[in-house]
């Protein structure tokens, strides 16, 4: 991998940025408020032109900027799908983001694309399909890339790895390094029924390059079951700045996405939930 | 391993969970299919979003849930599984069947793609004045990238802009800067836009126009005026 300089992102509160917040962070910027950096998805970019590129332009003028991809599949059987990996390897050069990351699964068979996130198993045999194409994507982007834990609703029975231990594999053998959504670990800890404390604890901190909290739902399947589901669309949960505040102690600063993908709230409801994420990384850097 | 493995999801998730092989998922049967149903849901509910957001005035014309069933069948038939999100609206129009929703989503679709087209600096009428007949019809233009026309079902136009007469038989789609903005046109331009799409002299255009157009060679003006070129000067 031949390796880019690339701006870093700041250790504080960023945000997820969406279309109805440009005007919002161009304002806040001309008061000295901005969010310190944001993120997005890049795909909402693969466009040629437009208005979302000259907002996009304009902010990243300002604020650094992270790319959050969802659509590379990396987990798929034929690895990264090649257009997604050419459409942001352009919108990398256009914008030289801060940060690059996708996630622990796959979305796409060579008859489908399945718009979200489907789990891989933990096996050998995976952990050195999906190393390899993290490789792949790493190559063709000139630089290292976080890959982001799943929110988990199903488990392989023939797993190999607990998932700690296949994420630590996964960035040893393909360089990239994790990011960490506290969120997705609450999630999948009550769907599996495993404790988040002990998964999170689990964790080198040293790999950790962001990390995302956000709110999730938890609902009654009319069976009597219950499942949680990682909707993106209330504040973050005060079980997740917990666990925050438990991973910062041991790891000290990091930059922190708020991500609020549904029901998008009002530009000061963001930014409050953004300077909460400031005062917790505040009281562990005290 | 890992292509059976994915099949097999891939298989349930589009077909059903009697097509999950016993023992992939780990746990009792109701929290697997629990799982599954919170995956189906997403990407279900994802491309519905999608659709949705592609087509508000169509979504407005034909009622919230007359367009949600539309939309679930043109899912269900597969009309969106090979495509990006961002894409999944591009077959919607061809796939309706009455030509009044079909020319108001071709015309939406057609907003979508203009929004997102490279930008460009449009070919402006003052840049004409002053050059002479000759160099006018030599001047060579082409097709702007965010310029589309549309021709549109009888009756459709009042639907799409309360403004447009209901004979108007196409839509003009322009961006020649921020905003997207839409004219009534006549068929002939998809014609003219079409002829543009390599670098044209303007006077090819015009003879173009001429032959096929009411207004005749004059009506290149309110095409250049829409923002429907781009200056060709290599």
């Amino acid at each position: 991998m031949a390796a880019t300089p690339s701006p870093s992102l700041p250790r504080r509160a960023g945000i997820g940025l969406k279309a109805r917040h440009y005007a919002d962070v161009l304002a806040a910027w001309e008061r000295g408020a901005a969010p310190a950096w944001v993120e997005v998805h890049p795909q909402n970019y693969f466009g040629a032109g437009g208005p979302p590129h000259r907002w996009l332009a304009a902010i990243a003028d300002r604020v650094p900027v992270s790319f959050h991809s969802v659509g590379l599949s990396i987990g798929s059987t034929d690895g990264p799908d090649p257009q997604e990996l050419d459409a942001l390897a352009l919108l990398c050069d256009r914008y030289r983001p801060a940060m690059v990351s996708d996630h622990l699964s796959w979305s796409s068979t060579p008859r489908d694309k399945f718009p979200d996130l489907l789990p891989i198993p933990y096996t050998n045999a995976a952990l050195d399909h999906f190393a390899a194409g993290v490789g792949r994507v790493q190559d063709r982007l000139g630089r290292r890339i976080l890959i982001e834990n799943p929110s988990r609703y199903l488990a392989y029975a023939h797993d190999d790895w607990d998932e700690a231990a296949f994420l630590h594999a996964l960035c040893r053998r393909s360089g990239c390094g994790l990011l960490l959504d506290i969120n997705n670990v609450e999630v999948s800890a009550f769907n599996l029924g495993f404790d988040a404390e002990t998964w999170l604890d689990a964790i080198d901190p040293a790999l950790v390059g962001e990390i995302h909290v956000a709110g999730h739902a938890v609902k009654d399947d009319g069976g009597g079951g219950r499942i949680a589901i990682d909707d993106h669309g209330s504040p973050v949960r005060s079980s997740c700045w917990a666990l925050l505040a438990r991973f910062l102690r041991r790891a000290g600063p990091r930059p922190i996405l708020i991500e609020w993908d549904s029901d998008v709230p009002d530009w000061a409801v963001l930014m409050a939930e953004a300077a909460r994420a400031d005062a917790v990384l505040e009281l562990v850097d005290a | 391993m890992l292509d059976g493995d994915q099949a097999a999801v891939a298989a349930t998730l589009l077909l059903g969970p009697r097509h999950l092989p016993a023992g992939l998922f780990a746990g009792d049967e109701a929290a697997v299919l629990r799982g599954l149903r919170v995956h189906a849901n997403s990407i279900s509910h994802a491309r519905l979003v999608a659709l949705e957001e592609s087509f508000p005035r169509l979504r407005a014309h034909l009622g919230a849930g007359a367009f949600n069933r539309l939309s679930r069948a043109f899912v269900e038939s597969g009309g969106a599984g090979r495509r990006a999100l961002a894409d999944i609206g591009a077959g919607f129009a061809d796939w309706l069947t009455d030509p009044v929703a079909a020319s108001i989503a071709r015309v939406e679709w057609a907003w979508l793609e203009s929004y997102h087209a490279a930008d460009a600096r449009a070919l402006q009428l003052a840049e004409l004045a002053g050059g002479g007949e000759a160099g006018l019809l030599a001047l060579r233009v082409r097709h702007h990238p965010a310029a589309r026309i549309v021709p549109l079902a009888p009756g459709s136009a009042p639907l799409i802009d309360a403004a447009f007469a209901p004979d108007t038989a196409a839509v003009l789609v322009t961006r020649p800067d921020a905003d997207v903005r839409l004219f009534a046109a006549h068929p002939a331009e998809k014609a003219v836009l079409a002829a543009a799409a390599d670098p044209t002299a303007l006077g090819t255009l015009i003879a173009l126009l001429d032959e096929r157009h009411p207004g005749g060679g004059a009506a290149i003006a309110a095409l250049i005026d829409a923002g429907a070129f781009e200056r060709w000067d290599e």
